[in-house]
């Protein structure tokens, strides 16, 4: 078990240094230079030399990317006497304990990686980092855990009744969540969700007597040798049956009303309003109070974004589940378990569900990885103060560090979750076997 | 009290949409303390009936049910095609256990075996606790905890393992595990489903059916996954607990055999429909239909080797008025006439022996690296044998030992360890490339599964011709005109050639697999467990069309088998290996009937004296 953590440890270093390499050598070969980005149209080349000096970029790129790698390794060797040189050890950027002395003039020090100063706002990348990711991780928590919860719910209800009204609706709907483009699904989400529904909203009567009226004729007319599913589908049905003839006759008499004169049916026009969400069309995690000036959690501005970044892997989610539980209920040992006579749930529970587990646990943790870094549409919309609109925006002004620094915080997450899934793995299924 | 435990009454069941029915007016009695047994082939309806009994059918809702399937408990009787789920459940959980037919998935893989049989016992004891309340909602909440407490128990452990309940039920599981002996059965408890043999997950599951005391134990082809050693075990062990615990078992299967050793009265199932019913004894003596016969003629018999193997054409001929039709011919009579004397078989093995061989296994070993440790099982140690020309060499032993890795050596499907197959003076697993080839053609392999070894995506025609494209140098309507006659000489129309794999039958798929094995004119065909997966008729024709085709185009046979029976109507010389070493070689019919180990003599008592 250890032996294995620590081998898939090291791979996961290997992975580290695959990407940082490609991902430094995309940034700098490609053209443009952030030192007369930074500086404007304008200034002179004395000028920019010095920015470039002082960032570093007057170096050859080899040089650079050693340099790189020995930031952000947590055991790296450093110069102690050449101020100049790029390998000069200053304590108050990196910090850390220095281990060993070699030689005279170097040493070799224990510290966290260090990302370097952002181009633009001069400000420590850890720090920027430090306080934009927590915010987007919450975020891509709590739509994994939406996404999951009720993808695995649905998923197993339709896997149970292939043949119902449910399963149809499931799919369609998933279907859908998974072909609408994020930021429309954010535009409309967040102006329904925290402008339309915000206080309150009208709803006519007519609907829910109709279906309220058809629910009491089910459950008049329920024979009682059906059993108790039979009751609750009942009323299900009738309601639904009920709300959507309902539905229908109001919108014929609205559209009627306007040709004829219908005094007799005005009871049709009388509405209800219900309590609205309460909720801003946009807002971030961690505010500032504008009379104050006090930092606030305001946990309910993370309802509508993670219900929008949830849609997409809830749907995946559920068409997964759903596949891989009909798989496992056509199975012969599912048919096991009901011989014994247990009940229904108890075999999906104990029998059928952690078998169907694997692939949704792959999905998920793909899922989760890549929301942490992709979710920019949703973060722009709802003004989420997270990393995904800092990357952007430092992708726009070729602000290296950034970009480096993000990337290199999100593949370390990215290998981590990997590791924590093939333990799962192996938790779940015996025979998958960690060797 | 009522005389029959389970009465199945004129029962009917059809596929939604579809005219015909699948079964067909069955009605079945099974008695206190019976034994009955349900003998059918594939397709017969048998599986069905019996797992509708339980109404444990995948889709269960896509079937129409009519009839009765009546079950007495608490003297009288519940119709359990219309019962309440409830009421279903509480069969299944206390009354009624259940064995299937494939212990390989049978089993959930990723819990425990023990797990699964204390859940049994479990669920069974919290659910005759409970008491049935006729108020609705309080039902639907009592089944709810009930429920969790099952989950939990067996889910999450946490507030009820150290009580009583789980205590008992874990040394009720272990007492039924010693009772069905599993060896080792503190160890088995904590194993998971992979890491246990076939036998022993049978044996597994039989504990799970016994653990809840049933009155009525459903065996659907219990031991038809196993080879015939664990099988003859399995079911001496059955019949003991049978008399202790007076259970009355219904028990279905396509193995005659074993129908005769174990059951008290049989019914005969053809196309949904009972055929014959009886007394075991009787039936087998003197079967009154047709079909019964061929059935019970078309095995072949252990005692004694015949020249063929009886089918529908040797009960048919002229009766006194010239018509013809079905002559009442008894079996004995037919297999009279068709057997073949020992010494004259003796005789033949020893001439054939006499020539040059064709193959020479010398001193083969082959040894697989075990997984996770840097040990070596060796599957063959040391092996050497000669193929004659012509003859067919039988090898027979208990799964494990060896017998399909001297097939795959054989055609160089593996890497050898040591030693050399030589043929025609080469050794096979020196040559190059180029010369590999025109051998590779030369000796073709039947697998066990006609099923997953065509490929389904492939037309009849395509799988025939592939190999013909590889090897041979015809035209194209060369080509054509010779899979034209081979298709004949199986014994199929060219019409399947069009078809699809999923389209044909198990037999016609077998019959395709030999097509394509002689396709390229092989000298030496390997038979790993061929007819094995085949009902016994269907078997029986294969088996009398491999003899002729053998005559026909003069080639020589290695068939590999568990089946004694098989072997013993097949082969001319036979081998008997264990644990990767020949135990004892020599004409077939002198092993039989004068066995010189004692490895051999336990080996055919098990089978012969049962």
């Amino acid at each position: 078990m250890l032996k294995y953590f620590l081998k898939k440890t090291l791979y996961g270093v290997l992975v580290l240094l695959g990407v940082i390499t490609i991902v430094f050598f995309i940034y700098n070969i490609k053209p443009g230079d952030p030192a007369t980005l930074s500086g404007g149209q304008n200034t002179s080349k004395e000028i920019v030399e010095n920015i470039k000096k002082e960032w570093g970029l007057n170096q050859p790129m080899y040089v650079r990317y050693f340099q790189f790698l020995n930031d952000v390794s947590l055991l790296s060797l450093y110069k102690t006497n050449d101020s100049e040189s790029s390998f000069f050890y200053d304590e108050n950027k990196y910090g850390g304990v220095t281990v060993l002395n070699v030689l005279s003039d170097f040493k070799i020090v224990l510290k966290y990686p260090y990302l370097k100063k952002s181009y633009q706002t001069n400000r420590y990348v850890t720090e920027i980092i430090s306080e934009k990711l927590p915010s987007t991780f919450v975020l891509a928590i709590s739509s994994i855990i939406i996404a999951t919860f009720f993808g695995i719910l649905f998923g197993s209800l339709s896997a149970f009744y292939p043949d119902g009204f449910f399963n149809k609706f499931a799919v369609i709907s998933s279907i859908a969540g998974m072909s609408s483009p994020s930021f429309f699904m954010a535009s409309i989400i967040s102006v329904i969700g925290g402008y339309y529904w915000s206080e309150y909203i009208d709803l006519p009567i007519f609907p829910f007597v109709l279906s309220f009226l058809f629910i009491l004729i089910g459950i008049i007319g329920y024979k009682k040798h059906k059993g108790i599913k039979s009751i609750f589908k009942s009323i299900l049905f009738m309601g639904f049956k009920g709300g959507v003839i309902g539905i229908g006759i109001w919108i014929f008499y609205l559209f009627f009303e306007s040709i004829f004169d219908l005094q007799a049916f005005s009871f049709l026009s009388s509405s209800f309003s219900i309590p609205g969400t309460g909720l801003d069309p946009s807002g971030s995690l961690l505010e500032i109070n504008d009379i104050n000036g006090a930092k606030e959690y305001h946990w309910e501005n993370l309802i509508l974004p993670s219900i929008t970044l949830g849609l997409r892997p809830l749907a995946i989610v559920t068409l997964l589940t759903k596949k891989s539980m009909i798989e496992v209920l056509s199975s012969d040992f599912i048919r096991t378990a009901k011989s014994k006579g247990l009940s229904t749930y108890a075999i999906v529970a104990r029998h059928a569900l952690p078998n169907a587990l694997n692939p949704i646990i792959t999905a998920v943790s793909g899922w989760f990885a890549s929301l942490l870094a992709g979710a920019v549409f949703v973060e722009m919309i709802f003004n989420w103060d997270g990393i995904g609109t800092v990357l952007v925006d430092a992708l726009k002004n070729d602000d290296l560090p950034i970009v480096m620094g993000i990337t290199f915080t999100i593949s370390i997450i990215f290998v981590f979750i990997n590791i924590i899934v093939d333990l799962l793995y192996s938790f779940i299924d015996p025979r998958v076997r960690l060797n | 009290m009522s005389k029959y435990i389970l009465e199945i009454k004129k029962f009917k069941i059809q596929i939604k949409g579809q005219k015909s029915s699948i079964v067909k007016n069955l009605s079945l009695n099974v008695g206190h303390g019976e034994i009955v047994g349900l003998v059918g082939e594939s397709g017969a309806g048998k599986s069905i009936s019996v797992l509708s009994v339980l109404n444990l059918l995948n889709k269960s809702n896509k079937f129409i049910k009519e009839g009765e399937i009546n079950f007495y408990k608490n003297s009288n009787y519940i119709n359990l095609i219309h019962a309440e789920k409830q009421i279903l459940q509480k069969i299944r959980s206390e009354n009624i256990g259940m064995i299937f037919q494939e212990p390989m998935t049978a089993l959930n893989p990723i819990v425990t075996c023990g797990e699964q049989v204390l859940e049994s016992i479990i669920n069974q004891k919290i659910n005759s606790q409970a008491k049935t309340n006729s108020f609705l909602l309080v039902s639907v909440v009592n089944q709810l905890i009930r429920t969790i407490k099952i989950i939990s128990f067996s889910l999450f452990k946490i507030p009820y393992i150290k009580t009583s309940l789980y205590k008992d039920a874990k040394k009720e599981t272990i007492f039924w595990f010693d009772k069905l002996k599993i060896k080792n059965s503190k160890k088995i408890f904590k194993s998971y489903p992979h890491e246990i043999s076939g036998g022993q997950k049978q044996r597994v599951l039989i504990a799970m059916a016994l653990s809840k005391n049933p009155d009525l134990l459903l065996a659907d082809e219990p031991t038809t996954a196993l080879d015939s050693f664990t099988q003859n075990a399995i079911i001496q062990d059955l019949k003991f607990l049978q008399k202790e615990q007076n259970l009355s078992i219904l028990f279905v299967s396509h193995d005659l055999e074993l129908m005769a050793k174990f059951t008290d009265r049989i019914y005969v199932m053809q196309n949904g429909s009972i055929v014959e019913k009886g007394d075991t004894n009787l039936v087998f003596k003197n079967p009154n239909h047709p079909y019964t016969r061929e059935l019970i003629a078309s095995k072949p018999p252990i005692n004694y080797k015949l020249k063929e193997l009886p089918t529908r054409k040797h009960f048919m001929g002229f009766d006194e008025e010239g018509f013809l039709g079905d002559i009442n011919l008894s079996i004995d009579e037919l297999n009279k006439k068709l057997i073949y004397p020992a010494d004259e078989s003796i005789k033949k093995a020893n001439d054939l022996g006499n020539k040059k061989p064709v193959l020479k296994v010398q001193n083969v070993s082959k040894e697989y690296k075990l997984k996770g440790t840097k040990k070596n099982f060796k599957a063959l140690n040391n092996v050497s044998f000669n193929l004659f020309l012509n003859e067919t060499l039988g090898i027979i032993g208990e799964s494990g030992c060896g017998k399909t890795t001297i097939g795959k050596l054989i055609l160089k499907l593996i890497p050898i360890s040591s030693g050399s197959i030589i043929y025609n003076g080469n050794d096979i697993f020196k040559l190059k490339r180029k010369a590999l080839n025109s051998i590779r053609k030369d000796i073709q392999i039947v697998f066990q599964d006609p099923y997953s070894s065509l490929n389904p995506k492939q037309k009849i025609f395509a799988a025939l011709m592939e190999p013909l494209k590889v090897h041979g140098k015809l035209s194209r309507w060369e080509q054509r005109e010779k899979i034209l006659t081979l298709i004949d000489e199986v014994g199929l129309r060219p019409n399947v050639l069009e078809k699809f794999p999923h389209e044909l039958s198990g037999g016609q798929r077998q019959r395709i697999c030999i097509a394509r094995a002689l396709v390229v004119n092989p000298k030496i065909i390997v038979f790993d467990e061929s007819v094995s997966a085949l009902d016994v008729s269907i078997q029986a024709d294969v088996l009398n069309l491999l003899n002729k085709i053998k005559k026909q185009k003069k080639l020589t046979y290695i068939f590999i088998s568990h089946d004694l029976s098989v072997i013993r109507f097949m082969c001319d010389r036979i081998m008997i290996m264990k644990s990767g070493e020949i135990i004892e070689i020599g004409p077939s019919e002198e092993i039989f009937n004068r066995p010189k180990s004692t490895y051999t003599n336990e080996l055919f008592s098990l089978v012969l004296d049962s």
